[in-house]
């Protein structure tokens, strides 16, 4: 039975269930469940602030077991042969040359360097050389990285993370290494400080913060202070973290 | 039965109360905002988004920005050095660029780590000279580098000045050029007709960018009239231009 650690259910959840391939005996599918969304906060003085996510990463932790190759979710896998069209033309082009000249007095208090500029019409032969590259790449919300890690992110109109991310999806796949005692699964989501997304807000109305300086060391004060792991902030917020133990 | 925390648990009223008093804090200098929010410059700073802020008369000394959004950080006198970390960080148009990409060059590149030292090392006129030289010939690909780095090396007011009125004669690419002027305000703030030159430049070739401003504010009220005159009027010609 996984154990389900989630710090702000309210901002990022996470549910991880694993369960038997039907395909294969000892395999095993890591089925999550992640859901992000924003949260506000209510201070003093009519203070108050929207805290959302720009981008979050789920980090997988294997003991005793290893993934499935070719198993892994969002693989944003390049396709093979891609078509170039390689364009190139000819063209005389009229410009413009700025030419310097420049003498140096040996009295140092007086002047530095003494400098003219002039100008000067030219006629030169260009060629020019283009290529175009067309494929179009489709976003992948939930996209796997190395390391046995996945980068979720919105569509770059959308911004913020809101929404369900993954539902029961099958995240990758693990079979049992040879040998090997003790099998656990631990799934983790953090957040990079940077990818915390803070609004003000007063009265319901979003009003901008004293200087540029202010609004990004209130977001260091904040993803601090979300972060509340009892370990020394090192610039992440792990929001969840989840651990299964796997028996034979 | 629900046992997780909420937000407004996790922050607690003292966070709160502390934001609340941070908003009406005046200063804008990032070092007062470290020190009023007690946060940890050995760890606190990994993987924030810095993008933008300005560093004007700070102290980055022994911060760790690894993974950290640096993106167009600029400001005037600030101090940095080997212990300011930059691991993964996006330094792009910012403050930081051109000096850890010139160290870079210079180490895979003695001789002209060499040659630079020979022109720095030289009778001023023929520094200025010999980096002219060194700009007009097209076929030396490393000229501007080299340029560059005696502007650094020198602590001649005289040559560093026209080292840079050089280099705007023969720049190629705006996003190198600007990454080496926000060093200038950077490192070099006490001097002057340094920062006059570059203010000029970043006026004439690079007016659209908002990393500018912070530059501009910064001289508004500077000791010495000439670099408040330049500045004034160099504002005044951004905006108009919007």
């Amino acid at each position: 039975m996984p154990d389900d650690n989630n710090a702000l259910p309210e901002l990022v959840e996470l549910l991880v269930r694993v369960s038997q391939t039907k395909l294969k005996d000892k395999e095993l599918e890591i089925l999550p469940e992640l859901r992000i969304s924003s949260a506000t906060v209510d201070g003093p003085d009519g203070l108050c602030f929207t805290v959302s996510l720009r981008r979050a990463w789920l980090s997988l932790d294997l003991m005793g077991l290893e993934t499935v190759p070719g198993s892994r979710l969002g693989e944003p896998t390049k396709p093979n042969e891609v078509s170039v069209k390689h364009k190139t033309s000819h063209e005389i082009v009229t410009q413009n040359q700025i030419t310097a000249q420049a003498g140096v007095r040996a009295d140092k208090t007086s002047a530095n360097v003494e400098i003219g500029l002039g100008g000067k019409h030219q006629s030169t032969g260009k060629t020019t050389s283009s290529t175009t590259s067309t494929e179009a790449t489709p976003h992948i919300r939930v996209k796997a990285r190395g390391n046995l890690m996945w980068e979720i992110t919105d569509s770059p109109l959308a911004g913020e993370l809101d929404g369900t991310f993954l539902n029961n999806e099958i995240l990758c796949r693990v079979k049992p290494k040879s040998g090997a005692n003790a099998k656990t699964i631990q799934l983790a989501a953090f957040v990079k400080q940077r990818d915390v997304l803070l609004r003000l807000l007063k009265s319901n109305c979003r009003f901008p913060f004293p200087s540029l300086n202010h609004e990004k060391m209130m977001k260091i004060l904040i993803a601090k202070a979300l972060s509340a792991s009892g370990t020394k902030f090192n610039g992440t917020v792990e929001f969840s973290k989840s651990e299964s133990d796997i028996e034979d | 039965m629900k046992t997780n925390p909420t937000l407004d648990e996790l922050i607690t009223p003292n966070v709160l109360e502390l934001s609340a008093r941070f908003l009406s804090f005046e200063n804008t200098n990032f070092n007062a905002h470290v020190q009023l929010l007690s946060l940890d410059p050995t760890a606190d700073f990994r993987f924030a988004d810095l993008s933008g802020v300005d560093f004007t008369n700070s102290d980055v000394r022994g911060y760790d920005f690894t993974g950290a959004d640096l993106q167009g950080a600029t400001g005037v006198n600030v101090r940095w050095d080997k212990t300011t970390i930059l691991d993964q960080a996006n330094i792009g148009d910012s403050l930081f660029s051109y000096r850890l990409a010139r160290d870079r060059f210079l180490a895979d590149n003695p001789a002209i780590a060499r040659q630079v030292t020979r022109l720095k090392n030289d009778y001023w006129c023929n520094t200025i000279l010999g980096v002219e030289k060194l700009l007009r010939d097209k076929k030396n690909r490393h000229g501007i580098r080299i340029a560059r780095a005696v502007f650094d090396e020198t602590s001649d007011t005289v040559v560093r000045s026209n080292v840079l009125l050089f280099m705007r004669l023969t720049v190629d690419s705006g996003e190198e050029h600007r990454q080496f002027i926000y060093n200038i305000f950077a490192s070099h703030a006490e001097q002057t007709n340094v920062i006059v030159a570059g203010i000029r430049a970043l006026n004439a070739l690079y007016s659209d960018q908002k990393a500018n401003l912070n530059i501009f504010m910064a001289y508004l009220n500077h000791k010495d009239a000439l670099v408040e005159l330049r500045d004034r009027r160099d504002l005044r010609g951004r905006w108009r231009a919007r």
